[in-house]
């Protein structure tokens, strides 16, 4: 049974289609046993909602295909959303330096995050570990564990040009969407084409190997985590700018989706595989699976659960597939 | 007629695209030492997992004292009486040497573990069956390698196997160990144990085998006794054609000193006073296991710390502080352990072969990727490496091709001094004679190289000189007319100073 299984999974049609035929599948199924979700609003919101794992997911790709994990970026998504709507309240800043402002948050964390892992020698489980709550209590010290809003504390047009970030339409379709399928094109070059992503697969594969070749892991490693949470601050500025407030919990959690799609989407766990559209991929499954589930009026403890259940399913054939390529000579 | 100990009939194993086992027939009896040849692909291994119940046979039968049986898994096999020692050692290595002796099946009285029992009673299985004196409390992992291999060989005996199959096991042992396990093996030999023992080396034969049988693609070639036949007809069998000569000889053209390692130490371990190559020739650096040729060379690489060191390549002095430095000047280190250090697996071919060269193939950080999959191609004509593409995953290779793909991956570097690392170690006869030829080819550009050896004919057959290590230092620099294997081991071994 496992070995038939195994069998299937190592199709190699099958893994390219892997994460779409999920997508479609979870797509399709939703398409006819609810009917709220035809809506296409429902989906629009779907696509919105999506555009935040999105980023996510693609920068755990690259954490992950790195041979790392990053479990502070929860923590992160809430920080450079709170900062960035400090940095608007307080200083009454143009948008786009509230945008930069979070952004640097992140790339700040990530460089923490990469100096802990590549100077300090920690595994980045734990490491990462440790900063979710460092990243997590920097934000509950700054907002003195408020919510920050900015609503009637910006000039109108500051924040009319906040919602438009947020959730705006451009020819019927929210700007964050826009957003992050320009990136996922970068960030798809620059794992693919350049010299960087080309490290990052040989150090995620064999570090040994990878540094015996002249590459530099250390800067390849640290490069990775800088870049993932600086596309974390960006995810946490767009959900601020979405929900136009950042509460002392928000983005709690969120590192789980961004694994969960990242996993799906074909990264392996021991570091070397993964692609962006894989993760972009999974992290629509995610949105997907979410929005069915709440239409559907299963509550938040079931969601848990069954998202749960669907992650260590994927970890699992992510298991099968490498165990049976290691052995398969 | 006695019933054989072990009998395969007309075993097959498909594997996606190959067949790893043709229809192979093989028995063994009891008492006999049954040596198992054939080179990388022939099927060795995977017909050692099939009776180690790691792969189910597509069709065939195994019988055990003419007793059709169905090997589940590796515990099922273990009750069946069958064992193996494989290459890569299945020690636990943070347990001790007890725990080891006992693992799966520790004595316990109600989940409780009886330590005291199982050191006494592993001190006695080590005496009785392996002769060597380890303290069972002992943790594996401040064992040597050799010593580790003795509790595995231990274990094994000690669950009663009469089936017992050697995988290379002496590919990381020296002399004297290995004649101490040669003794172990007649030993079990003696008590009626039947023996498959696996090795590339030939000239171990004489010492134990009763038979050999030849592999070759998955199909039996032959079987005979090993008093009837020849390493050079087991050559020949092996390869499918005879191979007259083991070593291309090559008139090489040796230029000026290009490079010179000067005052390398590293604490008490290393203490290297100079070693000049010259262009265009080939320096064999021979020596016992862990007398610091790998170590020197990594830590001249900047792979390895050193507390002194001085690279002096075209005149100018070097401190390569990382690998990275090195590549860029042109200095070259090709790991010994493929899988460990010198591929990644899960990449494919193209990527491995480019790994080295991510700048040279590129421009402001951005792949080209036409020069790339270009630089790829041409080594897999020019190395006729083995691969249905350049997009294969590299782990989906042969060992020898493998081997192909790392020497693509330095040579793509324009490397004015490569050192190579045990470059034939696991790799079949026909593929180390095309290593050797791309050897000298590297030679004939006026590339130095430096070659660490622990196969002596090797060493001697495509050096032109010779260094011998002993104990971090280099105790003698042989020219290859007076140096002889004698002479090497007693340099080596420290019987002539």
């Amino acid at each position: 049974m496992q070995e038939l299984l195994a069998k299937i999974l190592s199709n190699r049609v099958l893994r390219a289609l892997g994460p779409f035929s999920i997508l479609i599948a979870v797509f399709v199924i939703l398409l006819v046993s609810t009917p709220t979700f035809r809506n296409p609003n429902n989906i629009l919101q779907v696509l919105l909602s999506a555009s935040v794992y999105v980023m996510l997911a693609m920068g755990m790709t690259f954490v992950m295909v790195g041979g790392c994990i990053d479990l502070s970026m929860g923590s992160i998504v809430g920080l450079s959303g709170g900062v960035c709507l400090l940095v608007l309240r307080h200083f009454q800043a143009p948008l786009w330096i509230a945008v930069v402002a979070g952004v640097v948050a992140g790339m700040i964390c990530g460089a923490v995050n990469g100096f802990m892992v590549t100077k300090m020698g920690l595994i980045s489980f734990i490491a990462t570990l440790g900063s979710m709550w460092i990243f997590r209590g920097t934000l509950q010290v700054i907002s003195a564990g408020q919510t920050v809003t900015v609503r009637r504390a910006i000039p109108k047009p500051i924040l009319e040009s906040l919602e438009f970030l947020g959730s705006g339409r451009v020819l019927g379709i929210p700007v964050p969407v826009y957003i992050f399928i320009i990136l996922a094109v970068i960030l798809s070059f620059i794992l693919r084409r350049m010299t960087f992503g080309r490290s990052l697969y040989a150090v995620g594969s064999n570090p040994e190997a990878a540094r015996m070749s002249g590459i530099s892991n250390k800067w390849t490693i640290f490069t990775s985590f800088v870049l993932a949470d600086a596309l974390a601050g960006l995810a946490g500025v767009l959900l601020a700018a979405r929900m136009v407030s950042v509460q002392a919990n928000s983005g709690d959690g969120y590192e789980f989706e961004g694994i969960f799609a990242s996993v799906v989407g074909g990264t392996s766990m021991a570091g070397g595989e993964g692609t962006v559209l894989g993760a972009l991929v999974g992290a629509c499954v995610v949105a997907l699976l979410r929005n069915g589930l709440n239409l559907n009026g299963v509550n938040s403890f079931w969601q848990r659960i069954i998202l749960g259940v669907i992650i260590v399913i994927a970890v699992y054939i992510d298991t099968l597939r490498t165990r049976r390529s290691r052995e398969g000579t | 007629m006695e019933q054989p100990l072990l009998r395969l009939e007309g075993i097959t194993k498909r594997f996606p695209g190959v067949k790893a086992l043709d229809d192979l027939s093989l028995e063994l009896r009891a008492g006999e030492v049954h040596a198992l040849l054939g080179e990388n692909g022939a099927g060795k291994s995977t017909l050692i997992k099939v009776l180690y119940g790691v792969y189910r046979p597509d069709a065939g039968i195994i019988r055990i004292d003419g007793r059709q049986v169905q090997v589940e898994d590796a515990q099922h096999a273990t009750r069946l009486g069958i064992g193996v020692v494989f290459q890569e050692l299945n020690i636990c290595t943070h347990l001790d040497v007890a725990n080891n002796i006992f693992l799966g099946r520790p004595k316990n009285t109600l989940g409780v573990i009886d330590d005291g029992w199982m050191r006494r009673e592993a001190g006695r299985i080590l005496t009785d069956t392996i002769k060597l004196d380890i303290d069972p409390g002992r943790l594996t992992k401040h064992l040597s390698i050799a010593e580790q291999q003795m509790v595995e060989i231990a274990k094994v005996v000690s669950r009663g196997c009469r089936i017992i199959v050697f995988d290379e096991p002496t590919s990381s042992l020296t002399e004297n160990e290995i004649e101490h396990l040669f003794e172990i093996i007649l030993d079990l030999k003696k008590q009626g144990v039947g023996i498959i023992y696996i090795s590339h080396r030939l000239e171990e034969l004489p010492r134990i085998a009763d038979r050999v049988t030849v592999l070759r693609d998955g199909r039996h070639v032959r079987t005979m006794a090993y008093k009837d036949t020849s390493n050079d007809e087991l050559i020949s069998l092996m390869v499918g054609r005879e191979l007259t000569n083991k070593y291309p000889r090559y008139k090489r053209k040796i230029g000026d000193v290009i490079f010179e390692v000067k005052n390398l130490r590293y604490r008490n371990r290393l203490d290297i006073g100079s070693l000049a190559v010259r262009a265009g020739e080939i320096v064999g650096l021979a020596g016992l296991v862990g007398a610091g040729r790998t170590e020197s060379m990594r830590a001249l690489f900047g792979a390895d710390p050193a507390d002194a060191k001085e690279a002096v390549l075209f005149g100018k002095t070097m401190r390569f502080q990382t690998p990275g430095e090195a590549i860029d000047e042109g200095f070259v280190y090709m790991t010994e352990n493929r899988k460990l250090f010198g591929l990644c697996l899960t990449l494919d071919v193209e990527s491995n072969i480019n790994l080295a060269s991510l700048k040279q193939l590129s421009s402001t950080a951005v792949m080209n990727e036409r020069k790339a999959a270009d630089n790829a191609e041409s080594f897999r004509s020019r190395l006729a490496i083995k691969t249905p593409s350049i997009r294969t995953k590299a782990r989906n290779l042969s060992g020898g091709n493998q081997q192909k793909v790392i020497l693509a991956k330095w040579m793509s570097r324009k490397a004015k001094v490569l050192v190579f690392d045990e470059p034939t170690r696991g790799i079949d006869v026909g593929a180390k004679y095309e290593i050797y030829k791309l050897m000298n080819e590297l030679s004939d550009q006026g590339i130095g190289i430096i070659m660490i050896s622990s196969e002596l004919p090797e060493i001697l057959g495509m050096s032109d000189r010779v260094a011998v290590y002993r104990e971090g230092r280099i105790v003698a620099i042989l020219d290859i007319a007076q140096a002889d294997s004698a002479l090497i081991l007693q340099y080596a071994t420290g019987v002539k100073k």
